[in-house]
């Protein structure tokens, strides 16, 4: 169980003169993430997701706020490696340090037996590289010998900063099934990710962030279900024609959008009625379809407007250009 | 690369399964024998230290300093007087100290580097429990090799001497000394490491600090300069290792060089407590 209470982190001058190149990572952050259940925390990059995690973990300092792991504050916890297993960074470990010594020297901390070490080297299937120092590994090795050390100590509370960067298909499908498995004991496990179609599949409940503030907290199929907005594809080859079934869809529809010479975008309305108008004004289509809510999408309503580096981001649904939205449909 | 069978993942039988809200505070803490507390953060520390190829390089190079630097030194005497620990104790104070010290800088430096501390406060949040662990094995690892390169530091002086005098207890409270005036340094280097972070920061500051300062303050006129000079930790090490006199003598020299560490430790846990990691 992890709790925040207004938790909030500022970077630079505080105090002395707000706003003078003084940054707000977390703001005001409340929420509760309870057991059984994979929890996951996006949002944008810059939007406080590891900051928030390293807050948890007692590595940063709170501005102001709480964050506490089953009731208590990271640093109180007597054995903190049995309650919370924790991958922040995958290489947090000397590169000149094997992997096996690496997780043994935590385990002594915590007086875990060696036999530990040797079992959560087996789940995260490197034990054959155990005796490697840690900077001969590949990403994806990094991030397997991060899952073990969180693991070693049977925490109750597993928190994952973007675990499956780097990892082969193989290995993402290994962390979902084990975060699940996890989850399915009773343990809290709270994942960060900017892969919505991972998410998707892996977690049960959302937590979505933007620039360090909580932009939604529900069960992923409620975050789904509200971003079943309809979206209708519309391309045809006279863009006059289209123009004139943009005008007349417009009055009803909440957007209309061009995404190239020969192809619409209307949010707010059914296919069905988009066709019919086009009928009624004798507008001729080469394609019409409905598009289908994703995570992706409704993610993306959500931050907008609260994106970091709206430049490096294009693609949010007010900004976006054709080509990069659905490359597919502009051919 | 398999799929792990969850059952695998609560081998030890502790407390697991729907374990659901009910986990409350505590839930684990507290439980087990374990050795977390002070023991386990040493265990740590120890376990970090001896699984690097680097640590033995670094004692194989005092080794190495001193056993030129000794006879080196030796050489130059030429006092019937003499204690055949001479050499090696001008050999720690002028130098292989700092070999030494360098581990305790690394051990630091070394994981602010790596992002290895990440690691190792998820392990030892307790910032006064890991600096403490941290001061005890590098102190302690310190003591024992400067007795070692005391003990060496002697025989290799004692052969390069043309002649010497040699009183077990003198000699004895020389390699003693050596011992703790490393153990210390490294103490102090490992304070210095924390508030610096880097290890080229560290380095300049030593430098600074044990050479540099006192040669500039002994120049200027006057006396108080001078004055200064002589209790900072290297006019400290001269009372304890070199026999110089001046204001106090090494019964004094011990406590404050043994303060002068304190400090810097002080200054790392304050610092420790206030910055992000």
């Amino acid at each position: 169980m992890l709790t925040l209470r207004s938790l909030t982190k500022k970077y630079g001058r505080s105090g002395a003169k707000a706003g003078d190149g003084e940054k707000t990572a977390v703001d005001d952050l409340s929420l509760e993430v309870t057991p059984g259940k994979v929890t996951g925390f996006l949002g944008p990059n810059g939007a406080g997701k590891s900051t928030t995690m390293r807050l948890i973990m007692g590595l940063d300092r709170p501005t102001s706020g709480t964050a506490l792991v089953n009731g208590r504050a990271y640093a109180q916890l007597p054995y903190p490696l049995r309650e919370v297993g924790a991958l922040l960074d995958a290489k947090a470990a000397h590169p000149r340090r094997s992997a096996y010594h690496h997780l043994l020297g935590m385990a002594r901390s915590h007086g875990i037996p060696a036999g530990r070490v040797h079992e959560v080297l087996g789940i995260a299937g490197i034990s054959e590289v155990a005796g490697k120092p840690v900077g001969s590994f590949s990403m994806g090795m990094g991030q397997r010998l991060g899952i073990a050390a969180a693991l070693l100590g049977d925490p109750e509370v597993l928190l994952l900063d973007e675990p499956v960067n780097g990892l082969d298909p193989d290995g993402v499908l290994w962390i979902r099934t084990l975060l699940r498995s996890l989850a399915a004991e009773g343990r809290t496990v709270f994942l960060s990710s900017h892969l919505m179609s991972e998410m998707e599949l892996t977690a049960d409940r959302l937590v979505v962030i933007g620039r360090g503030r909580l932009l939604a907290e529900a069960p992923m199929a409620d975050v789904l279900a509200g971003g079943t907005r309809h979206t209708v594809r519309v391309r045809g080859p006279e863009t006059e024609e289209l123009r004139t079934l943009a005008h007349h869809i417009g009055a009803e529809a909440e957007n209309v959008r061009w995404l190239s010479d020969g192809e619409l975008e209307v949010t707010g309305v059914r296919a069905g009625r988009v066709g019919d108008v086009a009928h009624e004004r004798r507008v001729r289509l080469h394609e019409l379809r409905a598009a289908e809510a994703t995570l992706e999408e409704a993610y993306m309503r959500l931050t907008s407007g609260s994106v970091e580096y709206a430049d490096q981001l294009k693609p949010t649904p007010t900004r976006s250009t054709a080509g990069e939205y659905d490359p597919k449909a502009s051919v | 690369m398999s799929i792990p069978n969850p059952s695998q993942l609560a081998p030890r039988g502790v407390r697991r399964a729907g374990a659901g809200p009910g986990a409350g505070p505590g839930a684990g803490g507290g439980a087990g024998p374990g050795a977390a507390g002070l023991r386990g953060a040493v265990a740590f520390e120890w376990t970090k230290l001896v699984s690097l190829r680097s640590t033995w390089y670094l004692l194989l190079a005092a080794a190495v300093a001193m056993a030129l630097a000794a006879p080196g030194i030796g050489v130059t005497f030429h006092d019937p007087a003499a204690s055949p620990a001479d050499p090696a104790a001008l050999a720690a104070l002028y130098g292989v100290g700092t070999v030494v010290a360098a581990l305790a800088m690394l051990s630091v430096t070394g994981e602010y580097a790596t992002g290895c501390l990440t690691t190792t406060l998820q392990c030892v949040p307790d910032r006064a429990r890991f600096l403490l662990a941290k001061c005890l094995v590098q102190g302690g690892v310190s003591f024992a090799m400067g007795v070692a390169l005391g003990v060496g530091g002697t025989v290799a002086g004692a052969l390069s001497l043309d002649e010497s005098t040699f009183h077990a207890s003198t000699a004895a409270g020389q390699v003693l000394a050596i011992g703790a005036y490393t153990a210390l340094l490294s103490v102090l280097t490992l304070g210095l490491a924390t508030v610096v972070r880097s290890s080229a920061g560290v380095l300049t500051c030593l430098f600074l600090l044990l050479f540099l300062l006192p040669s500039l303050l002994r120049a200027l006129p006057g006396g108080f300069p001078a004055d200064v000079a002589d209790v900072l930790p290297q006019g400290a090490g001269e009372r304890l290792l070199a026999g110089a006199t001046g204001g106090y003598g090494p019964a004094v020299a011990l406590p404050l060089l043994a303060a002068w560490a304190f400090a810097s430790t002080a200054l790392a846990l304050r610092v420790l407590r206030r910055r992000d990691a």
